[in-house]
């Protein structure tokens, strides 16, 4: 691989000075001239029959432009990633606390939720389905006409039964994964404006914005070209933003009161209305053989979705996909069913289903290699997915497989090579000390059968500095330091002289969205093309100039050279000033399909996936055995992101991933009670804080290089939060021999499993 | 001219096979290849061409790949 410069450097994040002086402008930050304020209606009730919708009361208040309802949505009244089950407005009937029923824009944010209390609703209550196994059942009210069962996956590999009377040791739990928030520091916010040909710009927190700019076309009926979404910068997404937040509802008001218009929603509102990790109920059987080699897992996941779909069919494949961990095993039964609540919307969320399922089949393996009396590290070792095996789904692992490389890197570190020491000094007598490992992978890219693209362009500005354009936005994850850092080597040129334009439809192609671990691999490719296409435009201009033949031209640190006269030397700048002077300009394009598995699941789409990133944690814990209250003292984590672009991102991306893992592990649910939600605000939502985190984390790189990667690279922005979370609760369990089967492992859990040595 | 379809997850309603090859007329634009498939809702999709993106009005041009989809999303 040639030489690099910026790629692998700890480069500075382009959009870090602006962000820690606060001078950043997210979208809620821009105003606009007469610009009205929104406010939405949500439903009073989790699963009710709409009677009649009465908005004269509110459309009379002083203030108050425009109300809204089922009525005024043009096009589609429905959106959804998937399917469009969810409506804009519902009209009559609604399945959460968080349906909206009515849009109110008023000269200011008071009048408009002032006007809210004056909409009068008459609802019919229906009895509420909150058990998504009792949702399963006919008996049961239904969410949807179409039934509660939005999907089911099965796969069944190999001989189960005959594994299981051949092991040696069998092991099987039921398994309880919480409601987890994404919590991003931004809520659903946005502003919006249209213009005199009706054109449409909405500013919005966001990840995919061409999806958007359907997803709004949709419902309005409107042209796709007649809307531009700008997603750049978010203030923190994690999947909750995939799907539509505030955009529609935006563009509804703009459209029907010529006028800008701002939405926020307050944390309480976000949290009622918002999306969340899918709850899962786990039931899984694990064999194995005298030597620690898995022969068979059985897994039965039932995952709640809520109200809606969004993305809840592919997260229920995708964590059947991810439910026997990065391990060989030849015999598997693996079933899944996403299912309708009326327990608000769950939807992408960081892990997307691999968090749940790795929680229970790490607990697995820890409990095996107990009975065994085996190593914790070398059962991971024995099991690991090696190139050219085959892994749960029947797929081959042709593309690069880190996992063994991160186990060895774990195995080397100062924690795991030091840690009876480290677990022989709790700080006080009461106090027990564990020390737990974990292992992940995490499929990149949407895969089997859902085409990933992406595209992107690079310009050569008149000052000789370079425009690149990636529509992935930047959600504060770092990639438009890594896009700017790869198109500086692909280039050769400073990444000083660089600049990203990202995440608007007006401004940047189609790359894709900004999740499933994709945009570095998407962006970085689709940019070497770009780049390609750029040396070949500039290659006939600078042999003019030079007066050599083009074949003659190459590209080196900031210059273009003549390989036969080394001394015929130009910058990007004369180029640059040698076509502004004749009126032209040049700016090419890159575009990039993903390459996906061979193996086709025959009715499934999304699943499997041809390239994995993988990972390695390990937590040291200390646990209070008089209050049950867990502290994770250390972490290491190895992650193999395939070649870390910006080693630092990479880091940050670890270090941020650990904590969100924790914060899974120990302490975040939203709890939601016969559809009512109950956690509303950060108050009740235990999120770890600066003082909670680990005195150290110790992020390892252990790269192995994708050869269809930019670079060697892979993604990263997922695995880090995964494995950590049985890492923990198996630190537990080391510390004070109680398995953990449900988290958070609150001190009340904890405490009561010390008391009866069973948590169930 | 001829052009070669794909059509992927949802979109794979419209025809009973996702792999096939269309005569078009020269000089006909995407639209005339979404009406021969009749493909209703045509805000909600996304096409490309040769691995480009493309909208409705785009013409096509002879052996082009066409591929069509639900812009649909995944971990």
């Amino acid at each position: 691989m040639t030489k690099t410069e910026w790629v692998g450097a700890d480069v500075i994040r382009i959009d870090a000075k602006d962000k820690v002086r606060g001078v950043l402008k997210y979208m809620s930050d821009l105003s606009f001239p007469n610009m009205i304020y929104g406010a939405v209606l949500r439903s009073k009730h989790p699963h009710a029959l709409i009677k009649k919708i009465n908005t004269k009361r509110a459309k009379e208040l002083d203030g108050v432009v425009t109300v809204l309802t089922h009525e005024d949505v043009p096009g589609l009244n429905g959106f959804g990633i998937a399917i469009p089950d969810q409506p804009v407005l519902c009209s009559d009937k609604v399945r959460y606390m968080g349906d909206a029923i009515a849009l109110v824009g008023a000269e200011s944010k008071e009048i408009a939720e002032r006007a809210l209390e004056l909409i009068e609703v008459e609802y019919q209550p229906l009895p509420v389905v909150c058990d998504p196994e009792q949702a399963m059942l006919s008996s049961s009210p239904k969410v949807h006409e179409t039934g509660n069962l939005h999907n089911h996956v099965k796969i069944e590999r190999g001989n189960v039964e005959a594994a299981f009377k051949e092991a040696q040791v069998v092991v099987e739990n039921t398994y309880f994964t919480p409601r987890q928030m994404h919590a991003f520091l931004e809520p659903e916010s946005g502003v919006a404006a249209i213009d005199e040909d009706k054109n449409i710009t909405i500013w919005c927190g966001g990840q995919h914005p061409y999806r958007d700019q359907l997803q709004v076309a949709r419902a309005l009926g409107m042209n796709p070209r007649k809307i531009r979404i700008v997603n750049t910068p978010t203030g923190g997404a994690f999947g909750g933003k995939d799907e539509i937040t505030v955009q529609i509802h935006l563009a509804l008001l703009v459209l029907h009161t010529g006028r800008p218009a701002k939405i926020v929603l307050s944390r309480e509102e976000s949290v009622i209305a918002g999306m969340k990790r899918h709850p899962m109920r786990i039931h899984m059987k694990t064999a194995a053989a005298a030597d620690g080699t898995i022969l068979a897992n059985e897994a039965r996941v039932v995952s709640d979705t809520g109200a809606y779909a969004s993305l809840g069919g592919p997260v229920i494949g995708f964590a059947i996909e991810h439910s026997c961990g990065a391990y060989r095993v030849e015999n598997v039964k693996l079933e899944g069913f996403c299912v309708y609540t009326n327990n608000g919307v769950a939807g992408a969320f960081r892990g997307f289903g691999a968090n749940q399922v790795t929680f229970a089949v790490e607990t697995q393996l820890d409990m095996i290699a107990e009975k065994l009396g085996m190593d914790k590290l070398e059962i991971r070792k024995r099991n690991a997915l090696r190139s050219g095996d085959i892994a749960a789904l029947g797929h081959q692992m042709e593309a690069s497989v880190g996992l063994l490389r991160t186990l060895e890197a774990a195995e080397n570190s100062r924690l795991w090579q030091l840690k009876e020491e480290f677990k022989a000094k709790p700080s006080a007598p009461h106090k027990k000390r564990g020390i737990g490992i974990a292992c992940s992978f995490q499929g990149c890219g949407l895969g089997k059968g859902l085409p990933d693209y992406g595209a992107a362009s690079v310009e050569l500005l008149p000052n000789g500095q370079f425009a690149i354009g990636v529509s992935c936005p930047e959600i504060g994850q770092g990639n438009t330091t890594a896009f700017a850092q790869m198109a500086a080597d692909y280039i050769r040129c400073s990444v000083d002289d660089i600049v990203v334009l990202s995440g608007d439809t007006g401004h940047t192609l189609d790359s894709g969205t900004s999740t499933a671990s994709r945009s570095i691999y998407t962006g970085g490719n689709a940019l070497k093309h770009a780049v390609q296409n750029l040396h070949n435009a500039i290659s006939p201009i600078a042999a003019e100039i030079l007066c050599v033949p083009e074949d003659d031209i190459s590209f080196g640190h900031g210059k273009i050279v003549s390989k036969s006269c080394p001394d015929k030397i130009l910058s990007f700048k004369d180029i640059a000033e040698y076509i502004t002077a004749r009126g032209l300009s040049i700016k090419s394009e890159g575009h990039f399909i993903w390459p996906v598995s061979e193996t086709e699941l025959e009715g499934y789409v999304g699943i499997p996936h041809l390239l994995y990133s993988y990972i390695t944690q390990i937590a040291l814990v200390e646990v209070n055995t008089l209050t049950g209250e867990t502290e994770v003292i250390e972490a290491v984590s190895v992650p193999d992101p395939g070649k870390a672009i910006n080693p630092q991102g990479v880091e940050g991306q670890s270090e941020g991933g650990v904590v969100m893992g924790m914060g899974y592990a120990l302490t975040e649910d939203t709890i939601i009670k016969e559809g009512m939600t109950l956690t509303r605000n950060f108050s009740t939502y235990i999120l770890p804080t600066s003082l909670d985190m680990p005195c150290k984390i110790e992020t390892i790189i252990a790269e192995e290089l994708e050869p269809s990667g930019p670079f060697g690279a892979k993604g990263i922005g997922e695995a880090v939060c995964v494995p950590i979370s049985p890492a923990i609760t198996n630190a537990i369990h080391d510390a004070v021999k109680v398995w953990i089967k449900q988290i958070p492992a609150t001190p009340e859990r904890v405490y009561t499993a010390l008391k009866s040595r069973e948590v169930s | 001219m001829k052009v070669n379809v794909c059509l992927f997850g949802p979109m794979r309603k419209y025809r009973d096979k996702d792999k096939f090859q269309l005569e078009l007329e020269e000089g006909a634009t995407l639209a005339r290849l979404l009406d021969h498939l009749k493909i209703e809702d045509r805000i909600y999709i996304v096409i490309l061409i040769n691995g480009r993106r493309a909208y409705e009005d785009e013409p096509l041009s002879d052996d082009a790949e066409v591929l069509i989809m639900a812009p649909t999303g995944g971990g």
